[in-house]
């Protein structure tokens, strides 16, 4: 009240422009007559200065009739126009005026802090949850879940990091940024390529554009290209690319004969060098450790034989004296020429030499084309004498043999020197009569008697790999025309160079007749031939499949006949076999020869004796009969006979009551062995068994068939491959002893979580949720 | 007369080298081995039955405390070093490896009532009936500097004393919740809640601002360090005695209650337990987390530990010795291995975390065979027979006969709540979860 009448005098202080001292003393006064009588409530002492601003606190709430209202105070400036500012202020006053609500009292203002405080906590604690249930849901955890990272870094990854500190570094870095010439990824030109561009007219430009982009594309093709054949492992890829390297090398050097003379002098001298330097060492002739281990190896490996293989040519092309250069240097000089005897004499030693150690590889198969018909020969003969076969039948058979090979070598010899056609009418003759010859054995063949099949079997093949070896010379005969055209061409280059004609012939006879035996080895199958495995495979298996076509029909029939006789002999019911599905297996493997027929014939015969009597089938069937009626419920018969009716001896019940009666048993469910025609199925529980099973079906699983299936799949080594037993065996949590495990770190799994989401992993659609969800909480935090 | 022989070729069935290991040729079609699923069953058996042959968990018990222990706490780096608290007031370090006592120091008058130590292991903390917290140093083998860093003297008694996991900040309850800077010798912030006092305060490993505390009026209060009021509180049926958070999962708290019982929350929802653990039959003391956040153990007046994971409601192992009393504390070894209890009767006791366990480095071999029959025996867990011998266990006749008891107790309070939802109205005598029976009220 009194604040009321205080207002009330400022105002009126205000409009009356009354002194403001006087009044400031009036104040004070009344406050200490106030404090006088005890009471103590505390009143505003305000300082009025005048002023045109007007604080809004003292108008206070005006719950009385008393007090002032504003629009009263207002209505009396009604008339005067110089208080026109003042009234908006009120106005403006008017309108703002809010009353605050009274605090509230603190257990309750603590509660809704409280709740405010809980639900952000909660909210904030969400962004854990994708973490959670993958933790929970892994497959696998191992604690600690920090693990330190092994990741190797990148060159690119440790460019982007670098920081030039040292002056030197600093120096190039200023250089390389600087530089104009650097090639960016995006840019298809550099920036002085642009320049060098804009000062060119456009043609010019177009073209020079053209070349730098050919070049561009040519150097990487050439970038890709060697750094895929860095890649290739294969040692044959590599030998190969030696070999061609290495030709390329003696091109070189033939063309630097012509150049350069003198070059070519010290390539000779060097070369000379190392072949006496390889001649004293033992590198290449197993002195190595690892030649040594190789060779070991060699009986199971197929790479280490093939590395030794290769270190005995490498050291033997090493060893080699280089004979047409050095006849192509005696020539040059004029100095001595040697003889056609000489130099097969020569080789001949050399032959000779090489012939003792195994290894060395092709000479032998100059001797082997006289040695091995005679070997055959004798073979057969031998063959023949163990058995007990007629003595003209045996001359016939090697005079087949031998002719045939005679045959063979006559072609050999001859065919090279003649023209292709000659040589084809040639070989179809030959085959003619070959097969004619075939043709004579087989009949010849029926004829004899059994025991000799054997060995006509193996005439027959020598028949057969004949024929097959005239098919590849056909075959091969555009490629050999071709080689022989080059080789003429070759000679006619030498004639030029001033050959004698006579030495150059018998030379080619000679390589040719080496060509000749490296065919015929083919056949042999002898190992220390160099030709490719697969080829020697291919062969195999055409000889194989060709042996053991006509022998699969024969025995075919031969079992087609025993069953026959089979049917004749055993005593079956025809009415009483069971009726069985055949199941046509479809294997690769062929029916193995039955030599002993007889034998299983009486086995089989002795065996139909002993179960005679025994009619297995209908007992077994009746058995079953038996069982199945067993086991089906029967129907109830309930009828009582008398029962609202005459009874008596004789009488039965009628059939409508009998009827009406009875309670006919469910219909069964078919039997599992229903349509299994030799076995019993036993369909009732077992008791002890049942002890041993589960009863109800455990949790995660929702059918019986999902239990039974996961009881089903192994797990054991022994029947499931290592792979998938190790990761079939991976516990579920790893700890070690004595490791400590810090719980998980916010800042770590959500650094991660970050970093996954920012390198392209849009998979893990929970941690960007959970990210997002971060945001959002975030978000609440600056709202609140 | 041509004789066909079978012949294998040497390169298939030998070995290259004589430290190569034996080719053993399989062939992995199932219709070749129509016993898998049985072979694979007697084994899971015998795996079953070597567990049980092997279960020999406990490793020692250390002994020297000359009054029943009270208190336990973790070295944070070294997971071979322990620190216990007695009601005499003694403080003890133990080697575990060692299962000696290091070095001791008389820290209170009275109880030791709480014990922690600070994140990097050089100090711990001791707080006391005698309204005093201790700031003591530990060397790195184990030895306390005889006289305390720091010695703070507070108004009331604390009850509970728990670090924060990294900040150099630490609580103690007792009538208010206290946090406290360890430089400074007046509490930063105060919580109160209601008048009565909060007997164990815990911090949150992973969310490491929020604290949880077991209040003396039955209620399980949760605290933000940064704000100034408690967060939330929930009152059960019978007071809570311990609490300890999931380390692996930030929202996830276990509290040990009196009503033998402990509950595991969500702190999210704490109108209703996640789960409610229920096999002790006498009060529960004490309850901590595997550091894999699976499992916990637990503690309590029936002289026995038990192990339960996370979301089984029963224990999956039972603890026991004849000479263990009350056992008034139990911690989980930071690397999963070890379970270490403390007891009424002056003894701290070791125990293997799982009880079959083999320690130590183990080979390859060894360890495919266990990781193996760990597979077969969850395999064929349902199958009656390897079911019953993993989960027979021997108990004292004290457990046996009070589980006993305990089970016709709730047989017949089921009963009667059936019979009387049986003759009154439908709807008046609502169904309500087991868990849920045991929370009175949850105050915001």
């Amino acid at each position: 009240m009194e604040a009321d009448i205080e207002n009330e005098e400022d105002i009126k202080d205000l409009s009356d422009n009354e002194d403001v001292f006087d009044e400031k003393k009036h104040n004070q006064l009344l406050d200490a007559i106030t404090s006088l009588d005890g009471n103590k409530t505390k009143r505003f002492s305000h300082r009025t200065i005048v002023s045109k601003e007007i604080s809004e606190f003292s108008f206070g709430k005006s719950g009385d009739d008393r007090r002032v209202k504003l629009y009263e105070l207002v209505g009396t400036l009604k008339d005067s126009a110089s208080h026109g500012t003042l009234k908006k202020q009120l106005k403006t006053v008017a309108r703002r005026n809010k009353v605050l609500p009274s605090p509230l009292p603190r257990h309750q203002k603590e509660k809704i802090e409280r709740v405010v405080a809980y639900e952000k906590t909660s909210k904030d604690l969400c962004i854990w949850d994708p973490v959670v249930e993958q933790n929970r849901k892994a497959e696998q955890l191992k604690f600690p879940l920090q693990q330190p990272s092994f990741k190797l870094q990148t060159t690119d990854g440790f460019v982007a990091k670098f920081q030039p500190r040292t002056p030197l570094e600093l120096e190039i870095a200023a250089l390389l940024r600087g530089s104009k010439n650097i090639p960016s990824k995006k840019k298809e030109l550099t920036q002085a390529e642009k320049e060098a561009l804009r000062a060119m007219n456009l043609d010019e430009a177009k073209a020079r554009r053209a070349e730098l982009q050919k070049h561009r594309a040519l150097l990487s093709y050439k970038e890709a290209k060697s750094r895929w054949q860095k890649k290739i492992k294969s040692k044959n890829y590599h030998r190969h690319l030696r070999k061609e390297r290495q030709k390329k090398e003696m091109k070189a050097l033939e063309e630097m004969e012509k150049t350069d003379p003198d070059a070519y002098q010290e390539k000779l001298k060097q070369l000379e060098k190392e072949r006496i330097e390889e001649r004293m060492s033992l590198k290449h002739r197993g002195g190595s450790k690892y030649s040594q281990k190789q060779m070991i190896y060699a009986k199971y490996d197929k790479q280490a034989r093939q590395s030794v293989q290769d270190m005995i040519q490498m050291s033997r092309e090493l060893r080699q004296k280089t004979i047409p250069l050095a006849d192509s240097d005696t020539e040059s000089e004029g100095g001595v020429i040697m003889d056609k005897e000489d130099a097969a004499n020569m080789e001949d030693s050399e032959l000779h030499v090489v012939d003792d150690n195994p290894w060395m590889a092709r000479p032998i198969a100059h001797t082997a084309l006289y040695k091995k018909p005679q070997a055959f020969v004798s073979a057969v003969i031998t063959d023949n004498v163990n058995g007990t076969v007629h003595d003209g039948e045996i001359k016939d058979d090697t005079l087949i043999n031998s002719q045939n090979e005679n045959i063979l070598d006559d072609l050999d010899n001859d065919s090279n020197d003649r023209h292709e056609n000659e040589r084809e009418s040639d070989i179809t003759s030959i085959k003619t009569n070959i097969e004619e010859k075939g043709k004579y054995t087989k009949t010849r063949m029926r004829k004899g008697s059994q025991s000799k099949k054997s060995d006509l079997g193996n005439e027959e093949l020598d028949i057969e790999t004949i024929l097959s070896k005239f098919d590849k010379i056909e075959n091969s005969k555009n490629e050999s025309s071709e080689t022989k055209k080059r080789k003429k061409r070759k000679r006619k280059r030498k004639n030029k160079k001033g050959l004698q004609k006579e030495e150059t012939t018998s030379q080619e006879k000679k390589k040719k007749t080496n060509e000749v035996d490296h065919e015929e080895n083919l056949i042999s199958e002898d190992l220390q031939r160099k030709k490719t495995l697969e080829e020697i495979e291919d062969l195999n298996y055409g000889v194989d499949s060709d042996d053991s076509q006509p022998r699969k029909g024969t025995e075919d029939t031969k079992n087609g006949e025993t069953l026959k006789k089979n049917t004749k002999e055993v005593y079956v019911d025809p009415k009483k076999l069971f009726k069985l599905e055949t199941k046509i297996l479809q294997t690769s493997v062929p029916d193995v020869v039955s030599d002993d027929d007889l034998n299983d014939d009486r086995q089989r015969i002795t065996i139909a004796q002993a179960f005679a009597d025994d009619d297995v089938i209908e007992e077994f069937s009746r058995e079953k009969r038996e069982i199945r009626d067993q086991q089906k419920p029967k129907d109830i018969n309930l009828t009582l006979p008398g029962w609202g009716d005459w009874g008596g001896e004789g009488i039965e019940p009628s059939k409508k009551k009998r009827k009406k009666f009875t309670i006919k048993a469910p219909p069964v469910p078919p039997r599992r062995d229903k349509n299994l025609g030799n076995v019993i199925i036993s369909e009732a529980k077992d008791k002890a068994i049942a002890s041993h099973q589960v009863s109800n079906l455990p949790f995660p699983y929702t059918s019986v068939e999902q239990f039974e299936q996961s009881i089903q799949a192994p797990i054991g080594k022994t029947w499931v491959p290592e792979t998938a037993f190790k990761r079939l065996i991976k516990p579920a949590i790893v700890t070690r002893l004595g490791k400590i495990i810090d719980p998980i770190d916010k800042s770590q799994v959500f650094q991660n979580q970050a970093h996954t989401t920012k390198t392209r992993k849009p998979s893990k659609g929970k941690i960007i949720r959970a990210t997002e969800k971060a945001k959002k909480s975030n978000e609440f935090d600056v709202h609140s | 007369m041509r004789i066909k022989v079978l012949c294998r070729n040497p390169d298939d069935y030998l070995r290259e080298t004589k430290r190569d290991i034996h080719r053993v040729p399989r062939n992995y079609d199932p219709g070749l081995h129509p016993f898998e699923a049985n072979r694979e069953y007697v084994r899971a058996l015998n795996a079953t039955k070597l567990e049980r042959v092997f279960a020999k968990p406990f490793l020692g018990s250390l002994d020297g405390h000359r009054d029943g222990v009270h208190c336990m706490c973790k070295h944070p780096r070294s997971p071979s070093v322990l620190l216990s608290g007695a009601c005499d007031g003694e403080v003890r370090i133990w080697n575990l490896a060692k299962k000696k006592c290091m070095s001791q120091v008389q820290a209170h008058e009275g109880f030791v009532q709480g014990i922690c130590s600070v994140p990097d292991g050089s100090s711990f903390l001791t707080c006391g009936t005698d309204k005093i917290i201790k700031q003591w140093r530990l060397s790195p083998e184990g030895l306390i500097y005889s006289d305390p860093v720091s010695t703070t003297l507070g108004k009331t008694v604390f009850q509970g004393i728990d670090h924060h996991w990294s900040a150099n900040t630490f609580a103690t309850s007792g009538e208010q919740v206290d946090i406290w800077e360890e430089d400074r010798s007046e509490p930063v912030r105060s919580f109160t809640w209601g008048v009565d006092s909060i007997n164990y305060i815990k911090f949150n490993p992973v969310e490491r601002h929020i604290l949880g505390g077991c209040a003396s009026d039955r209620s399980i209060i949760l605290y933000d360090m940064r704000g100034s009021t408690p967060l939330r509180k929930v009152i059960l049926k019978l007071r809570s005695n311990a609490l300890a958070w999931n380390p692996m999962e930030a929202f996830v708290f276990t509290v040990a209650n009196e009503d033998y019982n402990l509950y595991t929350f969500d702190m999210r929802n704490l109108a209703m337990p996640l789960s409610m653990h229920m096999d002790h039959v006498s009060a529960v003391m004490d309850v901590d987390y595997s550091p894999t956040g699976r499992e916990f153990v637990s503690a309590g007046y029936d002289k026995c530990l038990r192990i339960f994971p996370v979301d089984k409601s029963h224990s999956r192992e039972i603890y026991h010795t004849k000479r263990m009393q009350r056992v008034s504390v139990v911690r989980w070894s930071l690397d999963n291995k070890f379970i270490i209890s403390g007891s009424d009767e002056m003894n701290l006791r070791i125990w293997k975390a799982h009880a079959s366990e083999k320690l130590g480095a183990l080979k390859p071999r060894e360890k495919t065979a266990f990781n193996y029959n760990e597979k077969l025996k969850e395999k064929f867990a349902h199958h009656p027979q390897i079911r019953r011998i993993a989960r027979h266990r021997h108990v004292p006749k004290m457990i046996y006969n009070a589980t006993k008891e305990l089970r016709t107790i709730k047989k017949s309070q089921k009963k009667k709540e059936a019979n009387r939802r049986a003759h009154s109205k439908p709807g008046t005598v609502p169904m309500v979860a087991e868990k849920k029976k045991s929370i009175v009220e949850d105050v915001d």
